[in-house]
């Protein structure tokens, strides 16, 4: 049993690194692979010597735009199937995803107002180009964290959480945070494109910044919520089981919600709202690793990853110069795969049953 | 059968009506300059615009009503400014046209436009094409115009002069002058050969990243400034770009048009292209290149003198 769960995660590592190092080498302009492997090479330390001519221009191709891209989408990939598996497993509904506590309204709420002000160009303007950039990911972060709270407050009893109220309150704050963002939409003229292509979520123009923005808060989250991996388990029994059996019920919900949210925030700041990863990929390792959270997030992680390298991949490549939003290449790729695997599940505990 | 029938009956009056207004023109309009007071004597004019449709102008419009910023510009040029009363909220040059009642913004407030009872109104055919359809079904009497290239602004320019009843000798002394301004910039760029040609990317929107392509004013204006767009395979006219292309492409002249210079200079990946390194990005005023009004010819000798300097140099 250990050893086939070394050999899972040693295959989807090494799947994961494949993707990337082939999505460096794909993209609208054509750098032949073997340019793009040495110009990485070289820059391995400990591999110095290997000489490799590169025009400057792919030099900035590689390391500039698609190297930060790729480890971007790695980081919110996995992210959000993190979120997902915590999601699904504390509320024990199967249609969780990171967006359900209305973290992604509330972030676009965030990032819309950012928009719509002009904050980044007024910070570029004074010469403080860099906390421009950072004006966007940083209002919808904070966005997508005060929803949370407004949720929280909203559907807390007496002390405890309440599945079902806290599921209605992040739906019903989701969607009047909406409400707000359409009004907003309808009155933002020029910027409207602007707000539409954040709200589709793409990795498009990311860079170094974001990607330093984004990592802190995912190894954080991932790693705090790996130490809720074995509560996860037992509150899968039902809350009442899980008392019984020495889980601190409310105290760890809380910190789980939390922690999800601020995963969710961090990733939606820096690439807007990619859908279905956080809902899709829980579920597809789920029915290949089964329930357990300390084997299921792990993978979760690593599945997330490579499956938004490979969508992101996909987005910049099927139509060049135009890029499609990740998230429309995450629903349709994504959704068929997911009910075949479905399907298959399905047929063997038919089968076994 | 009997609708057949019905629309081939239809347009043989349109045609007679036709018919006997041009012969009644012939009779009625005498030869001559066009003044002021004899503005009167030129109607009815009979317009086919660019929708194909014939649209008849009983007398001088006294109530004008333009529906696309480009329109507005054009009549304030030909001096039709003051019988404008009504703009969208996107007119905003000259600037007294802000002052003018406004009847929308992209979308246009029919019950207000038919409570003004306009004598015309002025729109864009390839733009506006179902507002233009429904305006006609309530009756009001639409002109639009349509151009896709800089002659073709020269000819809307024309064409809306009749359509108001504009003064012959303003109209042709306009036309006169920007056709000599065009030429003068042509006679300097016509005969650089495409190789020589610097290289030139005009950002519409900077996240995500958007430029114009073939098809544009943008596209012409460039080519006839004697630069080389560095969109010019996209395959729409209004298409995201991608950064690798960009950077591979390497403009040698970066023309901005969101006011946002200072988050171009500093972007990362930026730093390689020749335009930044060099320190030819500028900023333009976006109307003067995608309003098909007068204006286009400002936008014309602006990108010129971004990119004269670079073919005198060492080419």
């Amino acid at each position: 049993m250990r050893q086939q769960h070394i050999l899972f995660y040693s295959l989807l590592a090494a799947a994961t690194f494949a993707a990337a190092t082939l999505a460096l080498a794909m993209g609208p302009v054509n750098i032949p692979y073997k340019t793009v492997v040495l110009a990485v090479a070289r820059r391995v330390p400990g591999l110095g010597g290997i000489e490799a001519s590169l025009p400057p221009a792919w030099e900035t191709i590689i390391f500039d735009i698609r190297l930060p891209r790729v480890l971007l989408a790695c980081v919110v990939g996995a992210s959000l199937s993190a979120a997902g598996v915590a999601f699904q497993g504390l509320l024990r509904n199967p249609l969780a995803d990171p967006y359900i506590t209305g973290v992604s309204s509330g972030a676009a709420l965030g990032a819309v107002i950012a928009i719509l002000t002009g904050i980044p160009l007024v910070f570029s303007r004074y010469g403080l180009a860099l906390l421009g950039r950072a004006t966007i990911p940083a209002m919808a972060f904070l966005g997508g964290i005060g929803s949370v709270y407004a949720v929280l407050y909203l559907s807390r009893v007496d002390g405890r959480l309440p599945v079902d109220t806290f599921l209605l309150a992040g739906v019903v704050v989701g969607s009047f945070l909406w409400a707000v963002i359409s009004f907003l939409m309808t009155l933002s003229g020029k910027a409207l494109h602007e707000i539409v292509f954040w709200l589709m979520g793409s990795l498009s123009g990311r860079g170094w910044d974001d990607l330093w923005m984004a990592l802190p808060w995912s190894i954080a989250g991932v790693a705090a919520l790996y130490l809720f991996s074995r509560d996860l388990n037992i509150l899968a029994l039902g809350e009442e089981q899980a008392w019984q059996l020495g889980v601190e019920v409310e105290w760890s919900k809380l910190l789980i919600v939390l922690t999800s949210a601020m995963l969710t925030a961090s990733a939606v700041a820096v690439s807007g709202i990619i859908g279905f990863i956080g809902l899709v990929v829980p579920h597809m390792t789920r029915i290949i690793v089964g329930p357990d959270h300390r084997l299921l997030l792990p993978t979760s992680l690593l599945s997330g990853a490579l499956f938004l390298v490979a969508a992101d991949t996909l987005a910049r490549v099927i139509l060049p110069p135009v890029e499609i939003p990740v998230g429309v290449i995450t629903a349709m790729v994504g959704g068929p795969f997911f009910l075949y695997l479905l399907k298959e599940a399905k047929r063997h505990d038919t089968l076994r049953g | 059968m009997s609708m057949i029938l019905k629309t081939r009956s239809c347009s043989l009056y349109r045609a007679l009506g036709i018919l006997l207004l041009v012969i009644l023109m012939f009779v009625l309009v005498p030869g001559g300059a066009w003044s002021l007071d004899e503005h009167a004597q030129a109607f009815p004019v009979t317009i086919k615009d660019s929708t194909g449709n014939t649209v008849v102008i009983p007398s001088l419009p006294r109530r004008i009503i333009s529906i696309a910023p480009s329109n507005t510009e054009i009549l304030y040029a030909l001096g039709a400014g003051d019988r404008v009363i009504g703009v969208t909220t996107a007119c905003d040059y000259p600037p007294e046209a802000r002052q003018k009642e406004k009847v929308g913004d992209v979308n246009l407030n029919f019950e207000k436009i038919v409570s003004m009872r306009p004598d015309v109104v002025l729109g864009v055919a390839s733009l506006q094409g179902a507002a233009i359809e429904r305006l006609r079904r309530l009756g009001i009497p639409v002109v639009a115009v349509d151009p896709k290239t800089v002659d073709e602004v020269l000819g809307a320019i024309e064409l809306v002069g009749r359509v108001v009843g504009a003064d012959r000798e303003r109209v042709q002394s306009l036309i006169k002058a920007l056709v000599g301004r065009k030429e003068r910039v042509l006679a300097a760029t016509s005969r650089i050969p495409e190789t020589a040609r610097p290289r030139v990317f005009v950002e519409i929107w900077h996240e995500p990243l958007m430029t114009a392509g073939p098809g544009t004013f943008v596209d012409e204006i460039i080519q006839l400034a004697g630069g080389k767009n560095i969109a010019f395979d996209s395959g729409n006219p209004w298409p995201q770009f991608s950064e690798e292309l960009l950077i591979e492409r390497d403009p040698e002249i970066i023309v901005l048009t969101c006011h946002n210079l200072e988050q171009v200079m500093s972007e990362a990946s930026w730093q390689g292209i020749s335009a930044v390194k060099n320190r030819r990005v500028y900023e333009i005023d976006p109307d003067i290149l995608v309003r098909p009004g007068p204006r286009l010819i400002d936008g014309l000798e602006v990108m010129a003198r971004y990119i004269r300097p670079l073919i005198a140099v060492g080419r």
